[in-house]
């Protein structure tokens, strides 16, 4: 080989090198990216995967040491680069929004009075299911960090991409299957009691309310000393204890005669049992309270007096809910196959098979030692009837009933229905459509729900009636032993032409299912099926939350009435008597309004009394721009009766501010009839508001640029059809918008 | 094309001078700018001060360029742009990382020693000439150096004895010296006595034909007493430069495989010896520490020596340079967090060890790749001098193989050891990073690049 051979072997190989380093540069920034980022911006496993950090299993273990103190400890022991660099890197992301079904705003990015980031949260009763999150300084929970790469937009390419070039990143939105109305109606529900409610759409399991009492506010979470302030204010008292778990899916409770149910399942389908089966309960045992039977296997008693009848189909029995029928099926059958089906309706599941839900749970629990089980009758007898060593969340006894009215498959729950990028692309939620097949065969599904109907009507639910609905369930009454209240569950569905619900209610040491809960249920029930996913406040006006404060009076001083009657439509309503009320103008220039605002009428759009506003320093140009693409009306013109201009914007078309301004009302409008609405103030006596839209990208107190996306219109509120209401306010009421817009 | 000209005026390399300068300047009044601003300050009071270390790069870049032209050549205009972009480059990040004394520490103990040897070879290329007959003695000073820094050297808080303190002087680090000897000794060596070596096989063993052993005897002495004195002084990087050097002359120097291959052999043999007696040796836990820490960087596994705990973890050692070294630079991006806007503070000894990871960070992956290609682009300049040269002119065309050599050992040591693709160990970036001896003697070998570069009868540019 010659020298120059050699020295061109010699050349490529340094050139070969040099380039392998820069491969590897770009390994480590998109291969390994965002491994090494979200570590640090998921302070909990940041935390509890640093070195000298003690390891926590779960991140609801570290919640409780968060409670503790010892939690926050953890973090801020993470080193500061690492805290420096993810602070540079959140403060690039506005993260994401969470919508309910209706698209109604749950969770956002906003700033405080100063001027700090915050993440506010406009329904707290789902304080457990959407979690928390707020920087490094208290942990992230919830579907906040199930979903915390989505909101942050980190799963996309385009907000690599965007990292890489550190252009600020905007996260995904994601929008739940949580219908507001009967969320709140679950939340009222549990007043008075400590416990949970897991409502859910009886057909494809999406979680449609998640109710646990007592809860915490996840808005005050940022306060020095909330969290353990509220757990230390507490003390032992049971109604307060526990604010931070999530009863409905990590609670751990005896089923009590709920679980019957999965007694019957496991005989009906193994063949041990049919309809037509009859049970004969022997001799009563007489006593001073009355007769009641008993069932005996090994020694142990266990009493029945939940009927008088000495006999009783398979029906009844279940209706009844007789201890000694399912006692002597848990007793007379294999264990291998109580535990078999126990298993596919997740007690004590090998950990491959466990649930994919969304949020954390507590896998349910057979018993302590399966051996035990299979080899001591007595326990086996005892579990049938759901006691003995049986602990349960009221999630799951609710998948239990999903089974039942799917044929025998188990959808299983769901909570994010969809998830949009920026850009408006969208997708289904990832768990949504799953289900797990062949849990019991179709025809033990079908007996098994007639069974439960006939709980309801023959047997010990009869409070859970609803006129017009079909209903059925189980009640249980959970023996907790000492002197304690047993705890009181139904769990059941209900049903009309269109739509069924699985309603699961659990009242910790409330007494008797039958009295306490299945009411409850019935209650639940009427909302579920009554709301169809319409919004809040239309339906039931007394479930509106605390009574809101009077309207902050705007230019004039309306008097606030409790029933706003504003109404808004696209086409002709009954003319409203204007009354002119000329009022001192504080903002020379500005024209005169050509249709004077009702002070008799609450204007719900007029400012959000819960919105801080710091309206300083923001002055809108004066100069309006069109708030949308489509600029052609769609039959509404500005007269009276009708404020505003309607434009034809098809739904989830772009809106634009039109000028410069602070949002002072970004939200449903409620009874009002304008939908979801923003309301933006320009600072120069001029606001525009933009009515029906369909979803909401700001909020309140957001500084806006002119011409800025504000929302995606649409067809909510008072409206026949899609389109933008677009009005323009001037103090004492409202011009016509064509005045100060420019020709098309 | 080819033009002689009476009157070179190396136009190429003037055009690109002014092109680094600018970089240079820019560079720095921005990094003096993000200072201010990051504190609330008005960034323009600030300036003008900023000037001066820049202009001064650049004033030094333009007297070589002077020196090259009054030697009336018009060979090789890219090496020295190239050489001072990467310059620039450093002085920035340098000034950035520790600010204006920091810059003045490289420019005073650096850049102006080497500029003017590096003139002093340009303007006497006779020197190289006396380079070679002297050989011998630089040889051995060279060689004392080491060894003399290994037993009086001024030890560092590491542990190591890396700088050798001559009565007033500075303390200055002596490994960049001994690598070079070594190139200098094996080019004369091998000049002298290749084709004596190649010629006579004195054991023949079927095909295989070895030389007389006496003829290695020099080279493996050097070598021996050279990694003897740098193990002693703790810096185990340059051993691994000095047996790749030793080996990559090998290769160049003989036509017939067979020696470089045994070469190549004995060397990764002598490696493995030592990493085996390192590893069972009380004294090098440093490369224990740091071989664990190249394979995760994240463990938390406790440093065990001899089997006894030593309650340091390796993700507070060594791991914690290399993870530092990681997160700049995912945090850095493609386009870099902004000179002045990242947080390369955080990496341990970010001015001279770490300095890639730096740059990656406030620069982006773009300069970072940049960076890399404008060594690749140095060194194949470098190598196609040694290319171009005359046949006869063995020991210049090894001379310059092996100083490409040497710089590319470096490079590729110390970003492979950022990067996490090799473990840790003591070298620095040629140019980039803060270092006195290295940078003198860096642009000392650049000094005979050009040098050698003059005698080229060939194309300008």
């Amino acid at each position: 080989m010659t020298l120059e051979k050699r020295i061109w072997n010699i050349g490529h190989l340094v050139a070969f090198l040099l380039l392998v380093l820069s491969v590897r540069i770009v390994y480590w920034q998109m291969v390994r990216g965002t491994e090494l980022t979200p570590l640090a911006l998921n302070p909990v496993t940041a935390a509890a995967n640093y070195p000298g950090s003690s390891q926590t299993e779960s991140p609801s273990a570290a919640l409780e040491s968060l409670a503790g103190g010892n939690g926050i400890a953890n973090l801020q022991s993470l080193p500061q680069p690492v805290i420096q660099r993810t602070m540079d890197l959140l403060s690039t992301i506005t993260r994401g929004s969470i919508y309910d079904y209706s698209g109604r705003l749950l969770a956002y990015d906003g700033e405080n009075e100063n001027g700090d980031r915050l993440r506010f949260y406009t329904e707290p009763s789902l304080a457990h299911v959407i979690g928390y999150t707020s920087g490094l300084r208290t942990g992230i929970t919830g579907l906040e960090q199930t979903y915390n790469n989505v909101l942050l937009g980190l799963n996309r390419l385009d907000a690599r991409f965007a990292q890489l070039l550190h252009q600020p990143i905007t996260g995904s939105d994601i929008f739940l299957t949580i219908d507001s109305q009967i969320q709140r109606a679950a939340e009222k529900a549990l007043q008075g009691h400590t416990g949970a409610i897991v409502v859910m759409d009886g057909q494809s399991g999406a979680v449609l309310a998640m109710a646990n009492t007592p809860r915490f506010d996840p808005n005050q979470v940022l306060s020095e000393s909330y969290l353990a302030d509220l757990i230390e204010s507490c003390g032992d008292a049971p109604e307060c204890r526990a604010p931070l778990l999530n009863r409905a899916a990590q609670g751990a409770y005896a089923p009590g005669s709920t679980w019957k149910t999965i007694t019957l399942i496991s005989a009906l389908d193994t063949g041990q049992v049919s309809p037509a089966t009859v049970f004969d309960f022997g001799q009563p045992v007489n006593d001073p309270n009355g007769i009641y039977y008993v069932y005996e296997v090994d020694g142990g008693i266990i009493p029945d007096p939940n009927h008088r009848e000495a006999r009783l189909n398979l029906e009844l029995s279940y209706a009844k809910s007789a201890n000694a029928a399912f006692a002597r099926l848990g007793d007379e059958m294999p264990p291998d196959v109580l535990i078999d089906y126990a298993a596919r309706l997740g007690f004590s599941q090998p950990q491959a098979e466990r649930f994919p839900l969304e949020i954390d749970y507590k896998p349910s629990i057979l018993a302590n030692d399966l051996n035990s089980l299979t080899e001591n009758n007595l326990l086996r007898a005892v579990t049938a009837i759901g006691q003995g060593e049986l602990l349960t969340s009221p999630l799951n006894m609710g998948m239990v009933i999903l089974a039942v009215l799917n044929e025998g498959n188990m959808p299983i729950p769901y909570f994010v229905e969809s998830i949009r990028e920026p850009g408006g692309r969208t997708s289904n939620g990832p768990v949504r459509g799953q289900v797990i097949g062949g849990v019991m065969k179709p025809e033990t599904a079908e007996v098994v729900r007639e069974m439960m109907v006939a709980v309801v009507e023959k047997g010990s639910a009869g409070r859970a009636r609803v006129a017009g609905l079909t209903t059925g369930g189980k009640t249980g009454t959970a023996q907790v032993g000492g002197s304690q209240l047993p705890h009181a569950w139904f769990t059941g569905f209900a049903e009309n032409n269109e739509r069924s619900v699985v309603i699961v209610v659990l009242l910790e040491n409330a007494g008797e299912g039958s009295q306490v809960a299945a009411p409850v249920f019935a209650e639940l029930a009427k909302v579920a099926l009554g709301s169809l996913g319409q919004p809040v406040e239309e339906l039931l006006p007394e479930l509106l939350p605390t009574a809101r404060p009077p309207e902050e009076p705007s230019i004039e001083t309306p008097t606030p009435t409790p029933a706003p009657t504003l109404e808004e439509t696209p086409e002709e309503t009954p003319p409203v008597e204007p009354t002119p009320t000329p009022t001192e103008n504080p903002f020379p220039g500005i024209p005169t309004p050509e249709i004077y605002r009702d002070p008799s009428k609450v204007d719900l759009t007029a400012g959000s009394a819960s919105c801080v506003v710091t309206r300083e320093g923001v002055e809108g140009t004066g100069t309006f721009i069109w708030p949308s693409q489509y600029q052609a009306l769609s039959g509404g013109d500005f007269k009276i009766g009708h404020p505003g201009l309607d434009l034809n914007a098809p739904t989830g078309s772009a809106v634009y501010a039109a000028d410069t301004g602070v949002v002072i009302f970004a939200g449903w409008t409620g009874g009002v009839g304008y939908g979801n609405a923003i309301l933006i103030d320009h600072g120069n006596g001029y606001q525009t508001l933009y009515a029906h839209l369909s979803q909401i990208s700001t909020h309140c107190g957001a500084k806006v640029d002119q011409g800025k996306l504000i929302g995606l219109s649409g067809n909510t509120g008072n409206s026949t059809g899609p389109h933008l209401h677009f009005e323009v306010r001037v103090p004492g009421g409202y011009i016509n918008p064509l005045r100060v817009l420019p020709t098309p | 094309m080819y033009r002689a000209s009476q009157r070179p005026s190396r136009q190429s390399e003037a055009l690109l001078l002014v092109f680094t300068s600018l970089i240079a300047i820019l560079g720095y009044l921005m990094v003096a700018a993000a200072a201010q601003l990051r504190q609330g300050f008005d960034p323009l009071p600030a300036l003008p001060a900023a000037l001066l270390p820049p202009l001064l790069l650049s004033a030094g870049a333009f007297g070589l360029h002077i020196a090259m032209r009054t030697r009336r050549v018009e060979v090789e205009q890219i090496v020295l742009p190239v050489v001072s972009l990467l310059l620039a480059f450093g002085l920035v990040t340098i000034f950035r990382l520790r600010g204006a004394e920091g810059a003045w520490q490289q420019i005073t103990r650096g850049l102006l020693p080497g500029l003017i040897l590096a003139s002093a070879f340009i303007l006497r290329p006779q020197l190289v000439e006396f380079v070679r007959r002297w050989t011998l003695p630089i040889s051995a000073i060279g060689l004392m150096l080491p060894i003399a820094t290994a037993i009086f050297g001024v030890v560092d808080e590491t542990g190591a004895r890396l700088a050798l303190k001559l009565g007033p002087l500075p303390a200055i680090q002596t490994s960049e010296m001994i690598k070079l000897s070594l190139v200098i000794f094996l080019a004369w060596f091998i000049d002298r006595e290749g084709e004596q070596v190649e010629g006579r096989a004195r054991i023949v063993l079927g095909r295989l034909r070895l030389p007389a052993v006496r003829y290695f005897i020099p080279g493996i002495l050097f070598v021996s007493m050279a990694t003897l004195a740098l193990v002693q002084m703790s810096d185990f990087g340059a051993v691994l430069i000095l047996g790749f050097l030793f080996a990559a002359m090998l290769y160049a120097g003989f036509e017939t495989r067979l020696f470089t291959t045994i070469a190549g052999i004995g060397l990764i043999l002598a490696l493995l010896v030592a990493l085996v007696l390192a590893f069972s040796w009380d004294i090098p836990t440093v490369i224990q520490h740091r071989f664990a820490a190249f394979l995760d960087p994240w463990s938390i596994a406790e440093i065990q020596v001899n089997g006894r705990p030593t309650g340091i973890t390796i993700a507070e050692g060594p791991g914690y340079q290399i993870q530092q070294s990681i997160y700049a630079i995912v945090a850095g991006g493609l386009a870099g967090a902004g000179l002045g806007f990242g947080s390369p503070d955080y990496i341990p000894l970010a001015a001279s060890d770490f300095i890639f990871a730096a740059i990656l960070e406030e620069l982006g992956a773009a300069v970072g790749i940049v960076i890399l290609v404008l060594f690749i682009i140095l060194l194949m300049r470098i190598l196609r001098v040694a290319l171009l040269l005359p046949r006869g002119q063995v020991f210049e065309r090894l001379l310059l193989i092996g100083i490409g050599m040497h710089l590319f050992t470096q490079v590729f040591v110390m970003v492979g050891g950022t990067l996490n693709i090799m473990p840790l160990t003591g070298v620095t970036v040629p140019f980039l990073s803060q270092g006195g001896a290295a940078l003198m003697i860096n642009l000392l070998e650049i000094g005979i690049v050009l040098a050698v570069a003059q005698r080229l009868e060939t194309r300008p540019i």
